[in-house]
């Protein structure tokens, strides 16, 4: 089953290319920018087919998840095991191209704008640099700087690691969100010492897509949100600096976690209900966003996910299914665009529909096994 | 009545192609007037102008820098002018005219470093006639000069005239600068 994961990976991952902005050639290489023309024109020109497979793909991840959790001490007797499939499927995912979301390419212009141009990122918009080649495929480039400090300054590594070439800076961007994945699987590992939490966190095909293949540094926040978090709550001095500063750290990467701060004054809370309160609250801002944002982000969804992957899995199965059935429709809102090329139109209903169709029918399915049980 | 029917559907049809063409440009504003020298608490709006300069780093945002100052210093002026606050309003007016001065040296800048100034220099030409037109009106508008007797303190000859010149000359000049590029 796994080596099927690793398959699902690697077509993702080389799939990935056809979705590449027309503007961008990432190879002078012959033979590869014919293969990756080919695919685009298939994303591109076939694109009820290409939402079609994309479905296929992540009802396939879906069903693997639910497999692995359920079969997870027959298929991983050792943790070691499972942490080996998973550093695999990260540097095969790491060279995909960021296939659902143009965010990366925010990352890099920002990071460009103020590392290479030496500009403040918060008052220069890269726009304003018009003859900047990164312009041809970067959008909210009329944008100052979207997010905090942190971020800002931790971009410079991927940015120095890029050396100027496109596709080693996507690449570098891709590795940096894939260090924040596998630390913030660590922590979960570490905290639980239980692989079911681990399994919920790593192999949810929302955090696999949005963190591993479209980079979103949402992740980031979060694992210095729940690291910061976690080393509050101890009890030496040291470690209660190292915690309060990391949290605001994670506060300066996006600010979503803001919402967070009032449980620094709630010192007695057990760290299960730390965790449950946190997701809840991030649940909440993810809700309330949407409106304002007049788009609900799947990504957004890492920020309530992560913290759900703490709470003990027996007493909040419910809580975790909701969350997984949520996830899948989250990533099912990519598929009307994938298929028509266009937001408008029917899409904003069909988006809407693809996210409350799985909560749905885990909502009746979940009422009709209460009904059974009780009779 | 063919005629007048053949003129309405060509009318129509006319109406329909045009009213998807917009002629409507947004003019360069200047910013709206905050708290002006005098106010107990305009020190705090220059101070913040000071923090900001650090702020603002890098060359191209230098240059926004010191258009926003010179913008605003401006308004300022025209604004006391028009109150016959010509002491006040004349320090803005050197202000102003100071920051003006300070944009050609950071598009030079800019340009030295490879980034391609088109954007900004034609906001900063747009600026730059909004900057002469109020200058030439606050000519009109103002005397030559004033004799500033404060209560207590000897007066001071303000030469208003030369002041709004010198602000027209620098803005002239920055404007063929920035034509001749």
């Amino acid at each position: 089953m796994m080596y099927l994961f690793l398959v699902l990976c690697l077509f993702i991952a080389i799939t990935s290319y056809g979705f590449i902005d027309p503007n961008l050639i990432l190879t002078s290489v012959p033979i590869v920018h014919r293969f990756i023309s080919s695919l685009s024109n298939v994303v591109y020109q076939q694109r009820p087919v290409t939402a079609g497979i994309f479905f296929t793909v992540l009802l396939l991840l879906f069903f693997l998840f639910r497999h692995v959790f359920i079969n997870q001490k027959r298929l991983f007797p050792k943790p070691v095991l499972f942490w080996k499939w998973i550093v695999i499927a990260v540097l095969i995912l790491v060279f995909s191209y960021p296939m659902l979301s143009y965010d990366l390419f925010n990352y890099m212009t920002t990071a460009k704008v103020t590392y290479t141009y030496r500009e403040n990122p918060y008052v220069v918009m890269p726009v304003e640099i018009p003859n900047d080649i990164n312009l041809a495929f970067t959008r909210a480039a009329n944008k100052v700087a979207l997010y905090g400090p942190t971020w800002i300054l931790m971009t410079w590594f991927p940015h120095a690691l890029g050396a100027g070439n496109i596709w080693r800076t996507i690449i570098a961007f891709k590795l940096f969100t894939a260090i924040g994945y596998l630390s913030m699987c660590y922590l979960i590992w570490r905290i639980t010492k239980n692989m079911k939490n681990v399994i919920f966190f790593s192999l949810n095909p929302l955090i696999i897509i949005e963190t591993l293949v479209s980079g979103h540094n949402d992740i980031i926040m979060m694992v210095l949100a729940c690291t910061g978090l976690l080393l509050w709550k101890k009890k030496k001095f040291w470690n209660r600096i190292t915690g309060f500063f990391i949290f605001f750290l994670s506060v300066f990467t996006k600010g979503a976690t803001l919402v967070l701060v009032p449980l620094l004054f709630f010192r007695q809370l057990t760290k299960e209900r730390l965790m449950l309160i946190s997701s809840c609250l991030l649940f909440l801002i993810f809700i309330m966003v949407a409106p304002i944002r007049e788009e609900l982000y799947p990504w957004y969804a890492i920020w309530f996910l992560s913290f759900a992957a703490f709470l003990p899995y027996p007493k909040y199965a419910l809580f975790w299914q909701f969350c997984i059935a949520l996830s899948l429709g989250l990533e099912l809102r990519h598929v009307p665009y994938m298929a028509m090329g266009y937001y408008e139109g029917p899409g904003p209903i069909l988006r809407t529909m693809m996210t409350v169709i799985p909560v749905a029918v885990w909502g009746i399915w979940y009422a009709i096994r209460i009904k059974n049980n009780k009779d | 009545m063919r005629g007048i029917l053949h003129c309405l559907v060509i009318s129509i049809f006319l109406s329909l192609i045009f009213s998807h063409l917009s002629c409507v440009r947004a003019a360069y504003t200047l910013p709206y007037p905050s708290y002006m020298p005098g106010n107990r608490l305009y020190f705090i709006s220059r101070i913040i102008d000071q923090i900001n300069r650090w702020w603002y780093f890098g060359s191209v945002a230098q240059t926004k820098y010191h258009l926003g100052l010179s913008d605003k210093y401006l308004v300022e002026a025209k604004t006391l002018y028009e109150y016959k606050q010509y002491l006040l309003g004349t320090d803005a007016l050197r202000r102003s005219t100071k920051e003006f001065h300070e944009i050609p040296i950071n598009i030079k800048r800019a340009q030295s470093e490879g980034k391609d100034m088109t954007l900004l220099i034609v906001k900063i030409s747009e600026s730059a006639e909004v900057h002469k037109t109020i200058l030439m009106d606050m000519r009109v508008d103002n005397p030559e000069t004033f004799q500033w007797t404060p209560e207590k303190e000897a007066s001071t000859d303000l030469k208003i005239h030369d002041e709004i010149n010198n602000g027209i000359a620098t803005v002239t000049k920055v404007l063929e600068e920035l034509i001749k590029q």
